[in-house]
């Protein structure tokens, strides 16, 4: 009864507030809630759109329902960008994942240099995407290659490498160089989660004997779940979505074996011209997405108890 | 461990209230990912997410720059003009071309902005463009089907290509091909890009070599060649117009061909390209080594100039590029023809062609330009060093500049009569803009050589051209 009085109360007070504090809020949120439809919503509504139509780059479209995605299941290159797709997530995730957790911890101790060993971390990160993917590229080229030069001047190998010529080597190529550039973001985003673990359950912990490893399963994971829960979220729906990457470094090649949906929807989509098709390949993903962050979600109510 | 009990059992209103606003929190970025994540995958079919690199405007001068010619294009009404065009691999030509649209802007009181981007982004910023329905008014497009493809998006430009063939002696049919559409000339031909083998002729005539002249002397001499550190390499591999045109030119010149001379029956699955597939399999594994499967455009480029080359297929501007960088190594490298096969001597080209688009308001001043640009045109193909072929029949008479005055050039004056373009042996139409555009026949190779599948190959490109061509 009080809790309800107290509502109501509540409510009357802010229905004779003056009109502008009400409306305060609305008008602060409008550029970005305008930004979020321009550039959010309106390419999403435009794309599901054109996946449903035949429309190219030169001609408008007809609606075509969903023969664009059964025509793609047909397309053996689409077949080929699935499965790629899903493996580089697969292994990049867990490797982004793992290094962010352990760079986490590194950057978290006190050691000389620290601060100088942060910046140097998150450099990756910071440095635009297009540029060090090309230093990559001309890392890996087939003749002036400097890791094949260091390898041979290790004695690791005895010829050359061909990292983008090569199947595996040029999907180890794309999966490292997804990581690297990924692995600052999500050490930083797990580091936030370290920072807010009370210093008395560790300690707790560690006068009750537990270990390490049983201090980080049963004490660190359980109270930063919900952060490394987004930071896998984060770092697996921006590996579904790659593009950069492959784009520049491989282009899809060698003969289509690193190509992955977001460069093939782009290719079939917008050099190739068949906006629809394109369009159709992109929009595949979306289940998968949508999935994942329900997955999330759900669970991440669910540690919460909420 | 107790926290889950302790904390959330004393937990404070506050508290609450401050973890149902994490949970909304991560709702939100959670949901703001999802929508972010697809729109990135779906801004890649509408262009936006392009890595392209941007266009760069650029105002530098050459002092030995030709004057622009004031006025024959008759334009007086000013306003501005932004024109779109590759990156020319010979540097001093953008250098030149700049200089001289920017005299031609000056003198005709029009603001001339011209951006360069590499060839192989036109064709993803021309669609971005074409999808937004406005963008630059003047294009000089890369692919020979591109004024096929973007007709509707193209105004007629019949009376200025007639203007502009009756001053100069008509134009040769490659460049009537690449120009018409359905009988309306959408583009206006510029240049093409001729397409034949350079090679070091110190090895060769240390060895006692000829120089190439068929496909069957390439495996030959390529087996030599690699025996002797001074392999052959012709990429094998998408995004490379030069893989492209390299096995383009061997399925033609083995009688095999995409499609049908009507430009609409696929006929990739023969004998001929069979025979063609198979020999391209025995030259890669006799001749080449894995690198091939990742090179670009510049892939074939650094091998020559490395030293390590002894043969590649490529345009004369890799041998420009030598001259400046490595002179003493250009020296030592000849020119010689696009190798034949059993049925003649065919070599696919990139043709340059103008484009005014139906969205410009100041298309007057468009015209006016290429009209003018036509008054200058030989001046563009000294500086280009030969580079840039010409379509029209009075800029071909012997001797032409530059490929005239060297001999080692002189067999290009004819590379017209080899040359052909997407689609052969039917038009450039849209479809055959597409089936290259999607690396049809490099990729068929690569699948033969990474396989050794050739039958296998030749079911996977038919697949992907019928599915092209059933669209059109």
């Amino acid at each position: 009864m009080v809790t309800i009085a107290q509502r109501i109360s509540a409510q009357q007070s802010y229905e004779q507030r003056p009109l502008w504090p009400r409306l305060a809020p609305y008008l602060l949120i409008l550029p970005a809630g305008i930004y979020v439809l321009a550039l959010i919503g309106f390419p999403l509504v435009l794309g599901i759109w054109y996946s449903l139509t035949d429309v190219t780059v030169a001609r408008d479209g007809t609606f075509v329902g969903l023969k664009n995605f059964v025509t793609v299941t047909r397309d053996p290159t689409f077949i080929l960008a699935v499965r790629n797709t899903l493996i580089i997530a697969v292994f990049a995730t867990a490797a982004k994942i793992t290094l962010s957790v352990a760079l986490a911890f590194l950057m978290l101790q006190a050691f000389p240099g620290r601060k100088l060993m942060r910046a140097l971390f998150v450099l990756p990160w910071t440095v635009p995407i297009a540029l060090s993917t090309i230093a990559w590229k001309w890392m890996f080229h087939s003749q002036y290659s400097v890791v094949n030069w260091i390898l041979l001047h290790a004695g690791v190998i005895d010829q050359n490498i061909q990292w983008l010529g090569t199947p595996v080597a040029a999907m180890f190529a794309v999966i490292l160089v997804s990581t690297w550039r990924a692995v600052p973001f999500g050490a930083i985003t797990v580091l936030a989660g370290l920072t807010a673990v009370p210093a008395d359950v560790i300690d707790a912990a560690r006068i009750d004997g537990a270990n390490w490893w049983s201090r980080f399963i049963s004490v660190i994971v359980p109270i930063i779940a919900p952060i490394l829960f987004i930071a896998v979220l984060f770092d697996l729906i921006f590996t579904l979505t790659e593009l950069t990457v492959v784009y520049l470094l491989t282009g899809g090649g060698p003969v289509d074996q690193t190509q992955v949906l977001a460069n093939y929807a782009l290719q079939v989509g917008v050099v190739g011209s068949q906006l629809g098709q394109g369009a159709a390949i992109a929009i595949y993903m979306l289940p998968l997405l949508l999935v994942l962050t329900v997955v999330a979600l759900r669970n991440i109510a669910r540690r919460e108890g909420l | 461990m107790s926290l889950d009990g302790s904390n959330r059992s004393s937990a404070s209103v506050g508290a609450a209230e401050s973890a149902l606003s994490r949970r909304r929190f991560l709702a939100v970025s959670a949901g703001g990912v999802l929508a972010a994540a697809a729109t990135s995958l779906l801004a890649a079919c509408s262009g936006g997410a392009s890595e392209a690199p941007s266009g760069v405007s650029s105002s530098s001068a050459s002092s030995s720059a030709a004057q622009a010619t004031a006025g024959p294009g008759g334009f007086s009404g000013g306003g501005s003009l932004k024109v779109l065009l590759r990156s020319h691999f010979v540097p001093a030509f953008d250098v030149w071309f700049d200089k001289w649209a920017d005299d031609w802007g000056d003198k005709n009181k029009v603001t001339v902005e011209h951006d360069h981007i590499t060839a192989g982004d036109i064709p993803a910023k021309v669609a971005a463009e074409v999808a937004a329905g406005g963008g630059h008014d003047l294009y000089a497009f890369t692919r020979p089907a591109d004024a096929n493809l973007y007709a509707k998006q193209l105004v007629d430009v019949g009376d200025l290509t007639k203007q502009v063939g009756d001053a100069h002696g008509g134009w040769i049919p490659l460049g009537e091909g690449v120009g018409r559409v359905d009988g309306v000339w959408r583009g206006v031909p510029d240049f093409f890009i001729d397409f034949p083998s350079l090679y070091r002729k110190d090895i060769f005539d240390d060895l006692g070599l000829k120089p190439i002249d068929t496909w069957d002397d390439l495996l030959k001499t390529g087996i030599i060649l690699k025996d002797h550190n001074a392999r052959i390499g012709i990429a094998i591999n998408q995004k490379s117009n030069d893989s492209l045109n390299s096995w383009q030119a061997l399925l033609w010149s083995y009688g095999a061909s995409t499609v049908g001379q009507d430009g609409k029956s696929v006929a990739i699955d023969s004998p001929q390209t069979r025979e063609a597939l198979t020999y391209a399999v025995e030259l890669y594994q006799k001749t080449m080594t894995n690198e091939v499967l990742s090179w670009d455009d510049q892939g074939n480029n650094l091998l020559l100039a490395s030293g390590q080359g002894g043969w590649i297929h490529n345009p004369i501007s890799a041998l420009r590029t030598m001259e400046k960088e490595t002179p003493d190594l250009a020296k030592k490298i000849a020119v010689g023809n696009s190798p034949a096969g059993p049925k003649g001597r065919l070599a696919p080209v990139s043709t340059n062609v103008f484009g005014i688009a139906t969205w410009s308001t100041n298309a007057a001043a468009a015209r006016a330009f290429i009209l003018d640009y036509y008054g200058v045109f030989l001046d563009g193909v000294k500086v280009s060093e030969g580079y840039n072929q010409p379509l029209l029949k009075d800029f071909r008479k012997k001797p032409m500049p530059v490929l005239g005055e060297d001999p080692r050039f002189g067999a290009l004056q004819d590379f017209d009569q080899v040359a052909k373009v997407a689609g052969y042996p039917g038009p450039p139409n849209a479809a055959a803009g597409e089936a290259e555009a999607n690396w049809i026949v490099p990729l068929m190779v690569g699948k033969a050589v990474q396989d050794n599948d050739v039958n296998g190959a030749v079911d996977w490109a038919t697949q992907k051209l019928e599915a092209i061509y059933a669209k059109y």
